[in-house]
């Protein structure tokens, strides 16, 4: 009997060709993805590189992201599968078999499956893996990273997880064939719908989480919030996506139906119909279909924001080469030894010195309110969706106009009640400002100084802040500025010096030249508060995004390949269940012409709804993402908002081409 | 009146290459009035649901005609065939034919939907039909929550609701019980009355006893025919299952 099982259970995979190759191929993919990220996940080179450690818990991220979506979405492909095949079993039993050789059967047919896609999805990673890792270090433009490093430790996990789901499809199988009998087997395929019931009201609580989701996702400007709801918001969307998908779709079509001079013209009666039939089927799977579409856009997006970013990132934090900023004022004497210093290692270790930037200032987060500058009380540091700290924060930097005089060579005269402010952001349009109830008249707004137009951006200041939320004021003299700082800063009274170095030279030389300097700075005994190097800063930044974008590229191909299963198996599904009804409505009298373009409707439908809210639902989350990419220092939305439209676009066209593809074997499939 | 003529009507069917051809019809002519009831009556087999399905124009045969009010179907195309079939013709099929996705009522009116029948008048004429078939409390319920009688009921206001010149029916009570079979006979008894013409096609001999004529057919060919005349449907019971073992004695000498 267990021969002939067999044998049965490869007939079955052979002559099931349309659904068990794409299934094969899925399970394939899974196992070549889980393995290569294991494979990365036990390379024992990861702590060895430079932000190794950051890396390292990416990839667990990763595997654990990887392992979990693996289990669930072959489970339930595997339940969609089975529900499929109810029929044919049932047929076994009335044949004469007993359930548990039917059982047999099935166990055959998932081991084969489970082997073949193991053995091929292992072979592929251990063939393959070098391949991929070689082009992602290209990617990563670091040939010299982290080497690749083949680990059975890593084979023996994947093959576990893996043959641990056999076990567990297998387990679900048995128990399904178990509890049923051979009539409701045979007849489990034509079941009525249940009635939905309270439409109406569905629909609008649905719409109502969704606006929601989507509001809190719009408002929210601060990171901790966006940390914190972010997963709250998704649960949402995903509960109204499929609330709306199953309600409010069926309420729609039904409110359509209603309007009889719509309803009961030729196109429209038995598309509507039809819709509202098939859309509460399968309001799951679009849901499915459109959640795994959003998830998809918004990594990708993300993970191409974050690296193709890079240089944003890394502008935004170093405005220079070389930046230290010294929780003291330096004397003028300190100030020229470390601008002599620089200019002598500059010539031994062969680097063109650019530029030596030394100023002494006093900073303050402040508030700024219309033309009011002033301080946050304890309200606005509480976090709500907004922040007030985030919406109304500057970083002010109050400096003298000697100093203003000594870096821009430019005179300031300036009176005691005038201010002049200099700044980055095209934003600000002052003509008076009142601080502690003082009004200072603004002598001008300069845009172009050397304190804001930095080598690598034109915010200017530290790495503090973000560059559009700095401003310079210049104050007459030191008379004119201390109160001012002493009301800023709450009496703390702290001055700061800041080192701005830019030089260019070879990547050799430059490190050179920044280690020795950095010595020659720390060990002048000036308290260093922060100093940023953008060349270490920009290694830093490889490892860990490229790690990101790794682990991102893998989703985005795990998401891709269920999605497109998901919607294979959907649409040849359907075509099997719809083919009756067309050749039904040709009998009745409609012609060839009308019945394919009646498909063609229905399917581009089906298709494109969850495309489409995919790509509403993504839009949406943009601003919610953006709002956490500003902690890894991505400050530029549009930059953002670009990745992911690029992204849409590339997805809406593999969407497309997919659709393409399917919609041939369909036609063929319901082909009279 | 003559309201449709078949002549001379062959059907081969061309089995897979290198095989023998199959011939399901092999020469068949009749003709039926306007008003008339007539059963083809034959085994399985024997060629009657392909001669119905060419009478429907859902397939055309080899070579002969078929003329409904004089007009050739032949010379109808593609798209006005679907409008011909759709205004002409009604079905009712042994296995219904319903639409799953749609109510009853939309089952009904959808051939006059398709052809752009206006809403009022669609309403009309739904009001009569479904009242006379007793489906009226049905009409917005799904296919799959109603009894196989119901169904066929509803496939026969299907049928009528266009008005068309001729009913064809396929085993019509093949799926149903004997009451809803005895039902669904009276009302084409009652359909036949008010002056419509069908033709069914049936192995029943209880569903033929309704009919005003039998034709009989066996092997592609028609063999016999049998007229009601003024008997009534018990006696014309009697004498086609007479004329059925008739038949199938001579079978056996013949082997």
């Amino acid at each position: 009997m267990i021969r002939y099982a067999f044998r049965l259970a490869c007939d079955n995979l052979k002559r099931g060709q349309n659904v068990t190759l794409p299934f094969f191929i899925a399970s394939t993919v899974t196992v070549f993805l889980h393995f290569l990220i294991m494979t990365m996940m036990f390379n024992p080179h990861v702590p060895e590189i430079r932000g190794g450690a950051t890396l390292a818990f990416i990839f667990q991220l990763g595997v654990f992201v990887i392992t979990t979506f693996a289990i669930l979405f072959m489970i339930s492909i595997h339940q969609m599968l089975l529900k499929k095949r109810k029929k044919e079993l049932g047929l076994y039993t009335i044949l004469g078999m007993e359930k548990k050789h039917i059982s047999l059967i099935l166990c055959w047919e998932n081991w084969i499956q489970t082997l073949a896609s193991l053995g091929l999805g292992l072979l592929l990673g251990l063939v393959g893996g070098r391949l991929i890792w070689m082009i992602l270090l290209r990617i990563l433009n670091s040939p010299n990273g982290l080497p690749y490093a083949f680990s059975w430790t890593a084979l023996g996990w994947t093959a576990a997880v893996f043959i641990g789901l056999f076990l567990a499809t297998t387990a679900v199988s048995l128990f399904q064939i178990h509890r049923l009998n051979p009539i409701e087997l045979l007849h489990s395929e034509k079941q009525a719908d249940k009635p939905v019931r309270f439409l109406a009201v569905k629909t609008v609580f649905g719409l109502i989480c969704l606006i929601v989701a989507y509001a809190v996702a719009l408002f929210t400007n601060n990171m901790f919030t966006a940390l914190m709801v972010f997963f709250f918001d998704c649960m949402l969307v995903i509960f109204a996506t499929s609330i709306l998908f199953e309600s409010g779709t069926t309420f729609f079509l039904r409110w359509l139906k209603k309007r009889k001079t719509f309803y009961y013209k030729p196109d429209n009666f038995v598309a509507v119909s039809m819709l509202s039939h098939r859309i509460r089927r399968n309001a799951s799977s679009l849901t499915t279909i459109c959640i795994l579409s959003t998830m998809l856009l918004v990594t990708m997006g993300g993970c191409a924001a974050l690296f193709f970013g890079e240089d944003n990132a890394l502008s935004e934090s170093n405005p220079d080469d070389l930046t230290y900023t010294l929780s003291e004022e330096l004397t003028s004497s300190q100030r020229d030894e470390i601008t002599a210093a620089a200019a002598e290692l500059a010539e031994t270790h062969h680097v063109t010195l650019e530029d030596v930037q030394i100023y002494s200032y006093g900073e303050a987060y402040s508030k700024l309110i219309g033309s009011t500058l002033g301080t946050f009380t304890d309200n606005d540091y509480l976090v709500g969706f907004r922040s007030a700290v985030i919406d109304y924060g500057y970083d002010i930097f109050l400096i003298q106009s000697d100093t203003y005089q000594r870096i821009t060579g430019q005179i300031a005269a300036l009176q005691n009640d005038e201010l002049l402010i200099l700044t980055g952001n095209d934003q600000i349009h002052l003509s008076a400002l009142t601080i502690n109830g003082k009004t200072y008249a603004v002598r001008d707004i300069q845009r172009s100084t050397p304190f804001t137009q930095r080598k690598y951006n034109n915010g200017g200041g530290t790495n503090s802040s973000d560059s559009s939320e700095l401003l310079f004021l210049v104050f007459a003299d030191e008379a004119a500025m201390l109160p001012v700082q002493d009301y800023l800063q709450e009496g703390k009274w702290e001055t700061s010096t800041r080192i701005g170095v830019n030089y260019s030279g070879t990547l050799e030389n430059r490190t050179a030249f920044y280690e020795a300097l950095n010595q020659r700075v720390r060990g002048s005994g000036v308290p260093i508060q922060f100093a940023t190097c953008l060349d270490y800063d920009r290694q830093e930044f490889k490892s860990m995004y490229g790690g990101l974008l790794f682990v991102g590229v893998f989703f985005s191909a795990l998401f891709l390949t269920a999605t497109v299963l998901i919607i294979y198996f959907k649409q040849i599904s359907e075509a099997m269940d719809d083919r009756e009804q067309y050749i039904l409505l040709q009998k009745v009298g409609m012609d060839e012409q009308e019945v394919s373009a009646t498909i063609n409707r229905q399917v581009m439908l089906v298709f494109f709804l969850p495309l489409i809210t995919a790509l509403i639902h993504t839009s949406f989350a943009t601003p919610l993402m953006q709002t956490l990419l500003v902690a890894l220092k991505l400050t530029n939305p549009i930059f953002t908002y670009a990745c992911v439209s690029v992204c849409a676009v590339i997805f809406t066209i593999f969407y497309l081409i997919f659709y393409r593809m399917t919609s041939q074997i369909i036609k063929k499939e319901v082909a009279f | 009146m003559e309201l449709l003529r078949a002549e001379n009507i062959q059907k081969v069917y061309n089995t897979r290459a290198g095989g023998k051809p199959c011939r399901a019809l092999a020469g068949v002519s009749f003709s039926i009035e306007a008003g008339e009831f007539v059963a083809i009556m034959g085994a399985s087999g024997s060629g009657k649901s392909t001669l119905l399905n060419i009478l429907a124009t859902l397939d055309t045969p080899t070579s002969g005609e078929v003329y409904l009010e004089g007009q050739s179907m032949k010379q109808i195309k593609g798209k006005d065939l679907a409008a011909f079939r759709r205004e002409k013709l009604g079905f009712v099929f042994q296995d219904f034919n319903l639409l799953d996705t749609f109510t009853v009522r939309d089952n009904i009116l959808l051939p006059l939907v398709l052809s752009r029948t206006p809403l009022a008048e669609m309403e009309r004429r739904l009001k009569p039909v479904v009242a006379s078939l007793g489906i009226e409390p049905l009409l917005e319920h799904f296919p799959v929550e109603i009894s196989g009688g119901e169904k066929q009921r509803t496939a026969v206001a299907r049928a009528v609701i266009t008005e068309p010149r001729l009913i064809l029916a396929d085993e019509p009570t093949g799926a149903l019980d004997s009451r809803s079979s005895q039902q669904l006979l009276d009302i084409f008894d009652q359909l036949n009355q008010q002056g419509q013409t069908l033709l069914m096609v049936t192995h029943s001999s209880l569903a033929a006893s309704h009919a005003r004529r039998v034709l009989f057919i066996r092997d592609g060919r028609l063999f016999a025919e049998l007229c009601r005349g003024d008997q009534s449907q018990q006696v014309f019971y009697d004498r086609i299952t007479a004329s059925l073992s008739m038949a199938t004695r001579q079978d056996g000498e013949s082997l």
